[in-house]
Formats: C-alpha cells, sequence, structure tokens
C-alpha cells in the first residue's frame, strides 16, 4: 500500500527525525556524561553550546536528570523520544504494531529511569530499543516509499546533528548522499537553489565546517519552493 | 395559474482573501406539485466543479469546493417559473413534520398562547392556521433586525418582535401542537427585495402555503426554492471558509408577473 | 487453562507494549488509560454459540431491513407496529439521511449487540449498537498474546481463532465498495479508540487518513495523496459520529468532518460505514420493538429476547412501571455508555418521587427495565478468585449476509456490586472464548 497524504509524509519525516536525534544525541550525551564523571564537572556547558540549546541547568546533576528524563524540558532526549512517539502512534498501520511497540518499549525505559544512579546502564536500553525499531521498520513497512521519508528524515536530522557535534567530513558527505538519494527517490518537491548550495558546501569544498551555520539553514530551507 | 419571472443576487465581498471554501447553496426554485419550472439560469462564482444534488427533504442542492484564491463570492440564478397548479398530490406524509424541532418547541409563553386561542379550531388545517396567524399579529410586530438566525419561537414570542422566519417559526410551534403537519419554506414574492419565509400546512394529501408575515395565503404570487422542518434545513447559502475576514453581503432580488 | 491465568501479569505487559489503550476525558484533560485484562477467559459452548448465531443473524437482518424501510417507504408505520413518535418524534431518526439507500442496501455493516446471562443461564439482549460499536481489537490483539504466553492452553482446548476479524471486516468494507480504496477515518489522536482505530487499519490493509487528507468533489470523495495524486474512495469505515461527519449537513462546529460526505453517499459514489441515521435504531425506545420487527419483516418468531421492558408510552406500561419503581431498572432513552440509567432501589423516596413526576411528564423519555440476576463471572484480582457482573458485546459483520464473529467483547465492572460494565466507567476485560466442538 504505497498511498501517504501530506500529513502522514509529515508523520513519518518527523518520525525519522525525531528518532534519530533521541540517538545521536544519546550517543553525544555519554561522551559528555563520562567526561563529567572525573575531568570536568562543567562538561554541560560546552555541550549545550555545541547543539545550539539553551543551558538553563544550574548543576551538573540536574542537567542529568533534565536532560535525559524531564518532559518539561523541550531539549530532552524525553521529550524528542515522546516527539517521536506521538508521530508514531498516528502511522501504526504503515510502520506496523511491532514497530511501534519498540518505542512503547523505549518510552516506557524513560518513564521508569528517571531515579536511577546509573542513568547509563538504563538509556542503553532506549538505544536497543531504537536499533529494533530500524530493524523492524526495514523488514515491516511494506511501501518503499513510506520507508524512504521515514530514512529521508533520519538522514536530514543526522546531518544537521553532525554539523552540531563537528563529526569528521566523510560521514557528513556519506549522510549527504544518501540524503540525496532518498530525496529523488520521495519525489517531493523541494528548493534546488538549496541543494546546490548544500553540495558546494558538504561535497566540493575542503572542509564543511567553516559553513557549519550555512548548512544549518539551507536544511531548514529544503522545502521552501515557489516565490517568497 | 401564472408565470413569473425572477432574478436573484447574491454578493458576498471579504476583507481578506478565502484560501479554501465549501459551499452548499439552496438556492434553485424546487419543480413540484404547485410549481413549474419553464427555465432557470445559475451562475456561481467561483466554481471549480458546480455539482448538483438533493438533500432530504426533496432541495436541490447546489455544492462545490474552492482552492484557489478569492475575495469574492457571487451567486446569480434567474429563471421563469409557472405557479399556482396543483398537478401531483404529494407522495407519502413524512411523520417528521408533526414534531417540534429545537426551533420550533413551545415553552412556557406559547403554550399559554396556544391554550389562550386552541379553543373554537376547526378542522380545516388552513382555516387553523390563519386563525394563529391573526393571534400571532397580535402578539408580535414585524421589526427587521429584532432577531437573528439564533432566535426560536419562543424566545421571538417573548421578544414581542420578529421577521418572516420567527413569525413562521411561531406559527410552526402552534400547528405542531395542535397536531397538524406543517413545514417551513424559503422562497420568493413578487415584488422587490430579499427572499421570504412562510409555512406549509398538509390537508388532503395536499401542501397549502399560509403566509403568517403577510397574514394571507401563499398563493400564485409565491415562488418555492426550499422547504423543511424548520430555518434550519433551508440554508440558501452555507459556507466553510478558510481565511476570509470580515464579510459584507448584499442580495438583490425582483419578482415580475407578465 | 490456568498457565493462561498464571502469566496475566505478562499479558498485560505485552498488552501495554503494543499500546492497547483507551483514552478517557476526565476535567477536560485527556488521558489515556490500559485496559486492564483478566485472563480469565469467557467460555461459550459450541451449541450455545449456535443458538446465539442464529438470533444474532436474525436480529441484525431485521434491523437491517428496518432501517431501509423507516428511511424510504416506512411500511412498518404504516401498518402501525412501531408508533410513528418512535421514530420521527425521537432524536435517532435522521431527516438528512431521508431516502438515502447505502450501496448494496447494507446500512449496518458492524453491529454490536450487547447481551447478558441471567443465573437462569439464558442470554438477554441488553442494547444494540448500530452506529460506531467498537472494542472487537481488544479480543483480538489479546487473543493473539494470550497464545503467546500459554500456547499449552490452546492446544488443550478447541478454542474458534478470533483473529480473523480484521478479514471479517475487509470482507464487508470490500463488498459494499463502490470503486477505489477502503479508508479507515479517525477523528484523530484524542479519540478514546484511537488504538482501535489504527490497529484495525493496520489489520483491513486500508489507508489510515484523519479528516484533512479526504475531500469531496463532484459528489466523489477522494485521498489527497503528498505528491498531489488523488485516490478514489469506495468505502469508508468511519469512527466518527454522524453529527461530525460533515460540516455541510450536520454540527457546523465540526472540524472532525469532512465538507460534503454526506452527498457523495447520497449519490451513491461511496459507502459509509455504518451508515449515517443508524441512530434510529439504536433507540431505547426502538430496542423495545425488535423482536415485533422480526416477526414483522421476516415472519418468525425472534430466537433472543430482550431483557423484560416496559414503555410508559403505554398505559398499562406506565401504571406498572410507577408501581414497581423500585425494582426496576429506568433508562432515559437519550444517554448512552452507562449514563442515564438509574437503579430504583439504589433511590431514597425523594428521588423515587421526583423519578415518578419526570416520567409522567415525559413518557417517551425513559424505558424500565427488570433488573436481571446476572450469571456473574470468575475473574483473579490480586491473585484471588472473586466474581464480576459482565456483559457480552457480539460482533456481527453483514456484507452479502450477517456472519457473526466467533468471539465478542467481555466487559466486566470495577467492583462486585456495580452493574456498569462500561469501559469509560472503569473496569476491564476478558477474551470470549467459542468452542469448536
Amino acid at each position: 500500500m504505497g498511498v501517504i497524504s501530506i500529513k502522514s509524509s509529515d508523520n513519518l519525516f518527523w518520525l525519522g527525525r525525531y528518532v534519530e536525534r533521541v540517538f545521536t544525541t544519546l550517543k553525544a550525551f555519554t561522551e559528555c556524561y563520562d567526561i563529567m564523571i572525573d575531568i570536568n564537572d562543567e562538561e554541560y556547558i560546552n555541550f549545550c553550546r555545541r547543539l545550539g540549546i539553551a543551558n538553563n541547568y544550574s548543576c551538573r546533576q540536574e542537567f542529568i536528570s533534565s536532560f535525559l528524563f524531564d518532559s518539561n524540558d523541550p531539549a530532552s532526549i524525553y521529550s524528542s523520544l515522546l516527539h517521536a512517539y506521538d508521530n508514531a502512534v498516528e502511522m501504526r498501520n504503515v510502520i506496523s504494531s511491532d514497530t511501534l511497540a519498540y518505542l512503547q518499549l523505549a518510552v516506557d525505559v524513560m518513564e521508569k529511569s528517571s531515579s536511577s544512579n546509573a542513568p547509563l546502564l538504563k538509556v542503553q536500553e532506549v538505544t536497543d530499543w531504537i536499533f529494533a525499531f530500524w530493524g523492524s521498520a526495514d523488514d515491516n513497512i511494506e511501501a518503499e516509499v513510506s520507508r524512504n521519508i521515514l530514512k529521508f528524515g533520519r538522514s536530514i536530522e543526522r546531518l544537521d546533528l553532525y554539523t552540531r557535534l563537528d563529526y569528521p567530513i566523510e560521514l557528513m558527505r556519506k549522510e549527504f548522499s544518501i540524503m540525496l538519494n532518498r530525496l529523488y527517490k520521495v519525489g517531493i518537491e523541494f528548493n534546488s537553489h538549496s541543494i546546490e548550495r548544500l553540495t558546494r558546501m558538504i561535497l566540493e569544498e575542503e572542509d564543511y565546517k567553516p559553513y557549519k551555520i550555512s548548512i544549518q539553514n539551507e536544511l531548514c530551507q529544503l522545502f521552501v519552493t515557489g516565490v517568497m | 395559474m401564472a408565470v413569473l419571472d425572477f432574478t436573484y443576487n447574491m454578493s458576498i465581498k471579504f476583507s481578506l482573501p478565502v484560501i479554501k471554501h465549501c459551499y452548499t447553496l439552496r438556492c434553485i426554485p424546487l419543480e413540484c406539485e404547485n410549481q413549474h419550472i419553464e427555465d432557470i439560469k445559475v451562475t456561481v462564482f467561483p466554481e471549480n466543479e458546480l455539482t448538483y444534488s438533493h438533500d432530504g427533504f426533496g432541495n436541490i442542492l447546489v455544492t462545490d469546493r474552492i482552492v484557489t484564491m478569492h475575495n469574492e463570492f457571487t451567486v446569480d440564478v434567474s429563471g421563469t417559473v409557472t405557479t399556482g397548479q396543483h398537478i401531483t398530490p404529494e407522495k407519502d406524509l413524512n411523520p417528521v413534520y408533526k414534531y417540534p424541532t429545537h426551533y420550533t418547541k413551545c415553552g412556557a409563553e406559547l403554550d399559554r398562547m396556544f391554550d389562550r386561542i386552541q379553543v373554537g379550531i376547526s378542522d380545516d388545517a388552513v382555516d387553523t392556521a390563519l386563525k394563529f396567524t391573526r393571534a400571532i399579529r397580535a402578539n408580535i410586530v414585524y421589526k427587521s433586525g429584532s432577531t437573528s438566525v439564533i432566535t426560536t419561537a419562543e424566545e421571538a414570542l417573548l421578544n414581542g418582535a420578529g421577521v418572516c422566519q420567527d413569525y413562521s417559526h411561531i406559527l410552526l410551534a402552534l400547528l405542531r401542537k395542535a397536531g397538524i403537519p406543517c413545514r417551513y419554506v424559503v422562497g420568493m414574492m413578487v415584488g422587490e427585495g430579499e427572499t421570504h419565509a412562510w409555512v406549509e400546512v398538509y390537508q388532503d394529501g395536499n401542501w397549502h402555503g399560509v403566509d403568517p408575515t403577510n397574514n394571507r395565503l401563499a398563493d400564485e404570487n409565491y415562488i418555492i426554492i426550499s422547504r423543511g422542518r424548520d430555518f434550519a434545513d433551508c440554508g440558501i447559502n452555507r459556507g466553510l471558509l478558510t481565511g476570509g475576514g470580515m464579510q459584507t453581503q448584499t442580495v438583490a432580488l425582483k419578482v415580475t408577473k407578465r | 487453562m490456568y498457565g493462561l491465568i498464571e502469566h496475566t501479569d505478562e499479558i498485560n505487559r505485552l498488552l501495554a507494549r503494543y499500546g492497547v489503550k483507551f483514552g478517557i476525558y476526565k476535567n477536560n484533560v485527556f488521558n489515556e488509560r490500559l485496559f486492564p485484562f483478566d485472563a480469565v477467559p469467557r467460555i461459550i459452548s459450541k451449541d450455545e454459540f449456535d443458538y446465539l448465531e442464529r438470533g444474532l443473524k436474525q436480529r441484525v437482518k431485521a434491523l437491517n431491513i428496518f432501517l431501509k424501510d423507516i428511511y424510504t417507504k416506512k411500511q412498518i408505520i404504516k401498518d402501525k407496529i412501531i408508533p410513528e413518535e418512535f421514530v420521527y418524534g425521537a432524536a435517532g431518526y435522521m431527516m438528512e439521511c431521508e431516502g438515502a439507500v447505502p450501496p448494496k442496501d447494507v446500512f449496518a455493516h458492524i453491529s454490536g449487540i450487547d447481551l447478558v446471562q441471567g443465573n437462569d443461564m439464558r442470554w438477554y439482549v441488553l442494547e444494540d449498537n448500530l452506529r460506531v460499536p467498537s472494542g472487537a481489537s481488544y479480543p483480538m490483539i489479546a487473543r493473539e498474546l494470550c497464545r503467546r504466553a500459554s500456547p499449552d492452553t490452546f492446544r488443550a482446548n478447541t478454542v474458534v481463532d478470533n483473529r480473523n476479524y480484521g478479514d471479517l471486516l475487509r470482507n464487508a468494507l470490500d463488498y459494499v465498495n463502490t470503486g477505489g480504496i477502503n479508508v479507515v477515518l479517525t477523528p484523530g489522536r484524542f479519540n478514546s479508540a484511537f488504538f482501535e482505530h489504527s490497529y484495525l487499519a493496520e489489520k483491513t490493509g486500508a489507508v489510515f487518513a484523519m479528516p484533512q487528507d479526504l475531500f469531496v468533489e463532484g459528489n466523489v470523495l477522494y485521498y489527497s495523496e503528498y505528491s498531489g495524486k488523488r485516490q478514489r474512495v469506495g468505502a469508508v469505515y468511519r469512527r466518527i459520529n454522524d453529527d461530525f461527519m460533515d460540516p455541510m449537513t450536520f454540527r457546523a462546529d465540526s472540524l472532525l468532518g469532512v465538507p460534503h460526505i454526506m452527498d457523495a453517499y447520497r449519490a451513491g459514489n461511496v459507502a459509509l460505514v455504518n451508515a449515517p441515521g443508524n441512530s434510529v435504531a439504536d433507540d431505547k425506545g426502538i430496542y423495545y420493538y425488535v423482536p415485533a420487527m422480526i416477526k414483522y419483516y421476516l415472519g418468525e418468531d425472534p430466537i433472543l429476547s430482550n431483557a423484560p421492558t416496559y414503555l410508559p408510552f403505554y398505559e398499562e406500561d406506565m401504571k406498572y412501571v410507577l408501581d414497581n419503581i423500585q425494582k426496576l431498572v429506568i433508562k432515559d432513552v437519550a444517554e448512552s455508555g452507562g449514563y442515564g440509567v438509574v437503579f430504583g432501589n439504589e433511590l431514597s423516596l425523594e428521588r423515587v418521587y421526583e423519578l415518578k413526576k419526570m416520567i409522567q411528564k415525559e413518557p417517551r423519555r425513559f424505558i424500565a427495565q427488570e433488573v436481571i440476576q446476572f450469571n456473574d463471572l470468575k475473574v483473579v484480582e490480586n491473585g484471588a478468585w472473586t466474581e464480576r457482573k459482565a456483559d457480552l458485546r457480539a460482533f456481527v459483520l453483514t456484507g452479502e449476509e450477517p456472519v457473526v464473529w466467533k468471539s465478542g467483547l467481555t466487559r466486566f465492572s470495577k467492583d462486585a456490586n456495580s452493574f456498569v460494565v462500561n469501559s469509560s466507567q472503569g473496569g476491564g476485560f476478558k477474551d470470549t472464548w467459542v468452542l469448536s466442538r
């Protein structure tokens, strides 16, 4: 069944983005957490700056509990996961009950883990469920177009986060090629000037890092088409 | 019998562009037992895929869905109608016309009014309707703008003033309380101005028009557009808009007798 | 079966994993709740179910004919089997549907018939739900999970598989489809049965749509794709009530509806499942007349009984109701979902007096029923066996012929003494087993 409405394609796109946001920020958080154990108590300040989120945290402990588990903190991992779930729950028939269940399990872990003294042990389970989610999505989403939209969302989120987290250029280039490939397959109208500029900054320039902000902006402009 | 020519022009101007617009119009005179449509021309702007159908009352619907931006909406209907005939009797009576509706439910005031006048109700439904009409006219005065589209019969009576819609609702309420099947009619009268509303009562297999506002029978000088249980069933223009801002509506209507 | 009960907690955890929830509004805040599952099944023998099946088919057949009759010829009124005020003076009848005959004459594609079993072991029909009956998804997914949790139980018992509900539903949709895709239409995420809507879309392979995905042009219903293409829709399993379905015909303030969908339906271009206007058959006053309806339309004696019911509309019944009010249950015909139900024996003398006055003032508004002595069902609560009142919602799917789903939703009350089994009032559910021999 390859029949997808605008709203459904939007749900799939943002599902892909939010799941990826949870996954990649958890990875970055894990590194930051390690540094905070015995090297620098205030590493989280750098972390917030890199991600481009406001540092509203008064101390290390508050950062850890809030950024991971507080659904009232819009920047938190838990908030992103709930956004992913909100998009997924409307897509049960496309992604399958089994795929949805892996997000439900991840949500349940977050709900139960808020008071742990070893939070990384808990969030490891979230990472596990996300791997299961992608495996299940690959297997159970019948329509290619739906899979492509979902993964297109993932690619866009990756490109955005990779620039923030200074990922190596090779990874950027690889992900950008994947994204381009999916963009053409999905067949959504897009802003070709943005793609031209992104291609230049990521593939043709020696390093993308001087253009980080521009890349992030262009990613936002990707679907702004027509006369403004 | 009479031959009537009519033109109806409605225009709505919007202060902001309308982005999406669905509409249902009940603006075309009915082909029915007491009138025959000789000629009809309908122009709606804007249109996309103008569609004609019928509702549960047998009224003619004109519907469309517009997704192009517009600042104005116009409906022009003109044609010729032969009125004042009784060709075939109405098929079975739908009992729904016997029962009160939201607009025609009797409250305490209507109950009292009914009790005052019911003595001497005759077997003749039309006579009864005319008798009720005189009582209504003794209780309310015609005053445009004194009520709104949400005013019920009971509220209009308490208000002591109303327009054709309210006269008709009160008459319907009283008739239904007396057990006489009756319905609300939207249409046009010979002359110029706006659309009008009156009542039809059911007797001996036929519907008879009574105009409580003008205290007369709705005869060959009347053209029927739509009929229903009350005002709510006979909306001339029902629309669902995205955008549009403020609306300014103008209506021009002219009916002439040949 | 003990293997199953032993795993009750795991099964409930699996239900949570699959998001088996229902939503509830309390003080205007939307919350999703798990629907507690009791692993002890309701078991119906083959013979007993054969009997129910015959009775349910007969009842639904008659109700379908009734709906067509009411919106077209009205013969049952003319023949004075049902007084006209119970149809045309009541809220259930919808003039907007007058003269509209749905594709293949099917009005009630999915009927939810609520039954209870008395302690005399007889079954009584309590209610017919022909509008938007919900609940089939719960026993369907519960069975799937029970089979995982206790395979031995299902090796040892010959239980008819109930996981075919999606196929039955798809068949019913295909039968009336006017040419186009099947769509499950949900009002959205914040509907109490959202889980069920999305689950049934998955299980029927239909497209899952929100109102904004659909539009009508030229009296044809379309689903709009993100690419700008449109797909013609042939059948809509709509989980939106009539009132909210089409802002051009019904409530103008509805944001959940699809403008002009009623016009497409009246033009015969799309099947709405269930048909609009079915509320006239759900009316508690009409319920009283269903046995007479069966005789009138089918020339058969009704197989299933109603609970003994009185209509104060009739003088004789009025007298009985006023004299015996304290042993009766009084229902307001305008209410549903377990609301507007009062038990005479629970009322103070003052309230009895008030209620009597209300019944005398508006006899058409109430029905009265004898209180049925339920055959209570066993449940396990915190590891201990106890008993609860329970009902059974049987599902009848009508395509060319009515088919009874060999299962049903068994709901039980929250407290041992409560008679109210509605999920919105607390309470849980059980699987319903139909034995194959």
